[in-house]
């Protein structure tokens, strides 16, 4: 039988950053693997594995027959499929089930309390949680973007290769994918505070989408309560587009990449203090 | 058990209006149908405290359903043991204590810190919980290695301390195998050692025998008293009544959300006045001590044991009883055998204030 131990002696760290830090790295490293292996998880890679499927169908029906078009063409096509298809949909409904599972996951399996009996703070625990969304459905989603970009324009060979090492190519690659991580956190924020009030993912998920749908016609201030406004602005290739589709593809009140950038990391963190000032009030209910 | 009466240290709650009458009325206190608002307690003085968890008028509330209300208690180091029927508000005290849910009004404070405080809170506290999920996929190991991690150590100390707290609840042998795969004693085990793996000053166990073997209960048993022997607050809820005083330095008696009675359970059972206390006496001659013992008015009923081996004796007023019997032992020379109460354990004191028979359920 050992003696009980002061307290003191446990805390080798004050409540400070390095703390928290490393509490968010252990949970981190304990949730995401699952994330990504699971058969919820399945839901995930089919929705990432889509694109890549059309495109790589696209790219075979290329490489064996004439090469209409233009490497521009392409360019441009991709941009339209990254903003209408991932970033409308795919990174949408990924960050959807994801997210809204990250908090209620535990609720439904009944381990929440696992980690409310943790000297770990709340909100250090939510944002371990989105973390863990961000990174399973950034991982994912940045993988496909990436395959989908290569099988559309791949198929042009060294005119394609100089594209990409020598023009704007790999600039504009990168910018895909960040923009894929911006959406996946701000997708990931939005669904992870709404799975703290709502039971059903199904109804934010709706209301989520008919608020980004109608963005377009919404006041200029409303509009800038939603995450589609800043990734619009974000796209490094413009999408020539009228009538329906500039609705849908072409900022209606143009912002410089900064400041869309910064009003989404700033929508985030507002998304992130309003979750965490909800968990700090979340009690241990398993009959919801 | 004792021949003798030790000290009240305890009382019924005079806080519960029904109960409080229904005891200087002398008939057995009614089980609350219609649960009353409680007022302040008059024993102890609840502040906040360093040394002590303490429940200041809390009450808590499930919509409109009654959790518990207007509980007043001190709780110090040793172990108390929350007991009451299903739904009495067992569980409710214990999740306000270690923050899971919140008094809708009143406060709980765990040695001066508020269990909204997870970082301070919880290196104080250990919580064994009813709930039995565990995250997915973990062995018994990770599970309290992980736990331990939290708390700051690193990640050789957290494994010595894991595996130290793996052997004291004897669970080495399986402790890398997964705990989905493990029996309900092994997964109550390995709560428990995650519960005190780090040396918690407060354990909370809720209802922490269930799903054990007899072997198992007898060392998880004599494991709580070497941790109140430490000078933790170990707080157990139970349903099996004779464990509960096997365990237990003190009671909380707990019904409908109402706190009936706490302290010693002797010193409670002593308090009850409605029902006379029974003492059995085994002695060479048993039927002259009864007849000299009737004329001093100290016992109500003497009943004698088949065989005449003893007599069983209710009373009313043990001081006066004893300080009679005593004087009649001396003055007749009877040799005495056995001294002792039979219904100043958990069980009949439970039947005596809640009013049912048998264990909780």
């Amino acid at each position: 039988m050992t003696t009980a131990t002061p307290l003191p002696e446990l805390i080798r760290h004050p409540a400070n950053w390095r703390r928290w830090f490393s509490q968010i790295f252990v949970l981190v490293r304990m949730d995401l693997l699952r994330h990504f292996f699971t058969r919820r998880a399945i839901w995930l890679h089919l929705l990432a594995l889509a694109p890549v499927g059309i495109t790589g169908i696209y790219y075979l029906v290329q490489m064996f027959k004439d090469r209409g078009g233009s490497l521009g063409a392409d360019s441009l096509a991709f941009a339209g499929i990254f903003q209408i298809l991932y970033l409308r949909f795919l990174i949408f409904f990924g960050s959807l089930a994801v997210g809204t599972y990250l908090v209620r996951g535990e609720v439904l399996g009944k381990t929440l309390h696992f980690y409310f009996l943790l000297p770990l703070r709340r909100d250090v625990f939510l944002l371990s949680r989105y973390l863990v969304g961000v990174i399973a459905t950034s991982v994912v989603f940045i993988v496909s973007v990436a395959a989908s970009y290569f099988l559309i324009l791949m198929h042009r060979g060294s005119e394609f290769w100089t594209f990409l090492f020598e023009g704007q190519g790999m600039a504009n690659l990168v910018d895909y994918l960040l923009v894929t991580i911006l959406a996946c956190a701000g997708y990931g924020a939005v669904f992870l505070l709404f799975s703290l009030y709502v039971r059903n993912p199904l109804i934010p998920g709706a209301v989520v989408f008919v608020w980004e749908a109608i963005n377009v016609f919404l006041p200029s201030v409303l509009q800038k309560i939603s995450v589609i406004y800043y990734l619009k602005s974000l796209s490094p290739v413009d999408v020539p587009a009228d009538g329906a589709l500039a609705l849908i593809v072409v900022p209606p009140e143009p912002i410089s990449r900064a400041v869309a950038a910064g009003g989404l990391l700033l929508l985030i963190t507002v998304l992130f203090v309003l979750g965490s000032r909800r968990v700090q009030r979340t009690e241990i209910d398993y009959t919801d | 058990m004792s021949d003798r009466h030790p000290p009240a240290a305890g009382h019924p709650n005079h806080d519960n209006p029904s109960t409080a009458a229904a005891l200087e009325s002398g008939s057995r206190p009614p089980v609350p149908e219609s649960p009353a608002p409680a007022v302040p307690s008059t024993q102890s003085p609840v502040s906040p405290n360093t040394k002590a968890i303490v429940f200041n008028n809390v009450s808590r509330f499930y919509g409109d359903v009654l959790g518990v209300n207007g509980v007043n208690i001190v709780v110090e180091p040793g172990i108390t043991s929350l007991v009451g029927p299903n739904g009495s508000g067992k569980t409710t005290l214990m999740n306000m204590m270690s923050g899971l849910i919140f008094p809708s009004q009143g406060s709980v404070s765990v040695l001066g810190v508020s269990p909204r405080d997870p970082e301070r809170l919880f290196p104080l506290l250990g919580y064994c919980t009813q709930f039995d999920s565990f995250p997915r996929g973990v062995t018994g190991f990770q599970f309290v290695h992980t736990t331990l991690l939290f708390h700051g150590l690193s990640g050789k100390e957290a494994e010595e301390r894991a595996w130290e707290a793996i052997e004291r609840v004897k669970l080495s042998d399986a402790a890398n195998r997964r705990v989905a795969a493990y029996s309900k004693g092994m997964r109550q085990r390995i709560k428990l050692a995650q519960a005190v793996a780090h040396r918690p000053r407060v354990l909370i166990l809720d209802e922490p025998l269930n799903g054990l073997d007899p072997m198992a209960r007898a060392e998880t048993i004599a494991l709580f008293r070497a941790l109140a022997a430490e000078g933790l607050f170990v707080i157990v809820s139970s349903h099996i009544l004779h464990e509960v005083d096997l365990i237990s330095d003190r009671v909380v008696l707990i019904n409908q959300g109402y706190i009936v009675a706490e302290g010693d359970i002797r010193g409670v059972r002593s308090e009850v006045k409605d029902q006379p206390m029974q003492i059995l006496v085994q002695c060479d001659r048993p039927r002259a001590l009864a007849q000299e013992l009737f004329p001093t008015e100290t016992i109500v009923e003497a009943r004698l044991l088949p065989d005449e081996i003893g007599v069983l004796f209710k009373t009313t007023d043990a001081d006066r009883f004893y300080n009679a019997f005593q004087q009649i032992v001396l003055a007749t020379g009877i040799q005495i055998d056995v001294v002792r109460p039979v219904d100043d354990d958990a069980d009949s004191v439970y039947q005596y204030l809640i009013g049912q028979p048998g264990a909780v359920s």
